[in-house]
């Protein structure tokens, strides 16, 4: 578990109404209301399996920098992207409108030198 | 000697304008236990003794010219060695920027110098602030960050020095980051306080970049009220930081209002060690005196946590990308970190934006939970300091904590504020956080103010010191 990994788990209960349960790890605590929860995430559930896509990803990361990576490292990659994917499930279950931007910093004029 | 070693901002500024001590006194002080205890803890990089020094003579000068620079005149400090400061190695805690020299200094730097503060070190940090995924204490070449209370235990990160110097009264107040629980854990873990201030706050220019839109900059020191006077002095806008905030910072230490909103999550005491619960509880009822709080607040149903590692894992992968490209990433100290990274590499650009367009509506709905009170209060962490020599996953696993409002706070680039209120198991450190609205520091700063005017825990020094 990354010092990451953990933080992430004391926030996992806060994920029960959206998860459900199961996909976020925790026992249901009588007053969390589930009721109107998104089903939980079919990959959650197979979490420690890499699918397709991760496995296809990883296949990448061994095209580019195999040679200083053995066996275990891969598999070991090949797990920690199939995690991300499974967190870009997570986000990909609210739903947005085409106008929805990007919250990013952009703008058409230069930074000035540092003061 | 340790009289000045555990003095806040306000006191050794005091005896300062008294004329009881020096500039260089001070500096000379905290450089000698800097040398001298901080190996104990792991806690420095670089101690800039002469640099330092110089310094020190030009604000005594200075002050015998009547020529008084503020709050932080002629105090000492230390920065996390992720900001640059001239002539200094900066090392971002990693072998491959070990001999780094990088030119200027961080507006930071350059702030705390012109309010008078006296640079001393340069500070321990986990490598590269955590972003490769350490799973263990023992993550930087200086070797793993020892908490002052008890130096079998970690630190925490990825600001180790920063709340080990602070803790163990090797300097003043020292400036941490966080990306995502980098000023909480060592703030928690080293007995001190942590402000993690609103993104944007503070100019990030002249610092590591780990994730360009979640990276903060704070202080860690030895009180709500010395926090408050760093942040005085580093916050405010910078043209070379695209993202840095118009709004200026004053800091009004007494300020004037009596009473308080808290909210409190539901579930946030859930699964944390009992010593947690007890010192939160009572922290409470101190904080009941002057505050009104409420226990039915719940978090707006987003996916935070995924969100923040989507952005950190994405951003931080094309912040290190030469490090994958060279192959120096196979120095990294910690194990993990030399092949944690490598999943970003394959981020897909989609699934990046999406969570960051995700993150307006879900910031907004914090927003809307934020403004029902004045702050969030909860545990810091669920448990004490870790054991350095355990894995992550393998300390305290029945003590996971419960509904935690880190991932969004951070997400959300919200501030949160972080204060001691107590002993732990092992007589280690327990600590209590305030979270508030985007720019809400003034008030976190005031609520935390008055709850340690009430209470010693702030005072208390580690065993030995």
């Amino acid at each position: 578990m990354k010092r990451r990994d953990f933080a992430e788990s004391l926030a996992r209960a806060a994920l029960v109404p959206l998860l459900g349960p199961e996909a976020a790890g925790f026992t249901l605590e009588p007053w969390i209301d589930s009721g109107a929860s998104v089903a939980p995430l079919a990959s959650a559930a197979a979490a420690g399996e890499p699918g397709p896509l991760a496995r296809a990803l990883a296949e990448a990361i061994r095209t580019q920098y195999g040679g200083r990576l053995d066996p275990g490292d891969l598999a070991t990659i090949t797990q920690q992207i199939q995690t991300s994917i499974e967190r870009s499930e997570q986000v990909r279950k609210i739903d947005l409108a085409n106008g929805d931007e990007p919250d990013l910093v952009f703008s058409a004029v230069p930074p000035r030198p540092a003061e | 000697m340790s009289e000045f070693a555990f003095l806040t901002i306000g006191e050794l500024g005091r005896l300062l304008r008294d004329r009881r001590t020096t500039a260089v006194a001070l500096a000379e002080f905290f450089l000698d236990r800097l040398e001298r205890l901080g190996p104990a803890y792991n806690a420095v990089v670089t101690v800039l003794r002469e640099a330092a020094l110089a310094e020190a003579r030009e604000r005594d000068a200075e002050l015998r010219r009547g020529k008084d620079r503020g709050p932080l005149h002629g105090i000492p400090y230390g920065a996390k060695d992720l900001l640059a400061a001239e002539g200094a190695p900066t090392t971002w805690g990693a072998q491959p920027y070990r001999d780094q020299l990088l030119k200027g200094d961080a507006a930071v730097v350059r702030r705390l110098r012109a309010a008078g503060a006296v640079l001393c070190a340069k500070l321990a940090m986990v490598e590269l602030a955590g972003g490769m995924g350490y799973n263990q204490a023992f993550a930087s070449f200086t070797g793993p960050g020892r908490t002052p209370w008890d130096p079998s235990r970690w630190s925490g990160g990825s600001s180790s020095g920063s709340g080990a110097a602070v803790g163990a009264g090797l300097v003043p107040f020292a400036i941490g980051s966080e990306t995502w629980g980098s000023i909480q854990f060592p703030a928690a873990f080293c007995g001190v306080s942590g402000l993690r201030p609103t993104y944007g706050r503070v100019s990030r220019h002249g610092a590591m970049a780990l994730s360009w839109t979640m990276d903060k900059l704070g202080p860690l020191a030895r009180s709500a009220e010395d926090c408050g006077l760093v942040l005085a002095a580093i916050a405010g806008p910078d043209p070379a930081d695209p993202s840095s905030l118009a709004d200026r910072f004053e800091y009004s230490p007494g300020g004037r209002r009596r009473g308080f909103r808290l909210g409190i999550l539901r579930g946030t005491t859930d699964k944390t060690q009992p010593e947690v619960r007890r010192n939160f509880e009572e922290s409470l009822g101190v904080l009941r005196e002057y505050c009104q709080v409420r226990d039915d607040l719940r978090l707006p149903d987003y996916p935070y946590e995924a969100m923040a590692s989507i952005t950190i894992d994405a951003e931080g992968a094309s912040a290190f990308e030469e490090l994958f490209q060279n192959g120096r990433i196979t120095e990294l100290t910690a194990p993990e970190d030399r092949i944690g990274g490598y999943s970003g590499q394959v981020l897909l650009a989609k699934d990046y934006i999406r969570a960051q367009r995700l993150r307006r509506p879900a910031a907004a709905a914090l927003d809307r939970l934020l403004s029902e009170v004045d702050a969030l209060v909860a545990p810091s962490l669920p448990t004490v300091a870790w054991p350095i020599d355990a894995p992550f996953d393998k300390v305290y696993p029945d003590f996971p904590g419960g509904t935690s409002i880190g991932g969004a706070a951070n997400l959300a680039g919200v501030p949160g504020l972080f204060l001691p209120n107590g002993q732990g198991e092992a007589g280690l450190p327990t600590s209590l956080q305030l979270t508030g609205r985007a720019l809400g520091e003034s008030l976190l700063l005031a609520i935390g103010a008055r709850y340690q005017a009430r209470t010693d825990h702030h005072r208390r020094r580690p065993p030995g010191l």
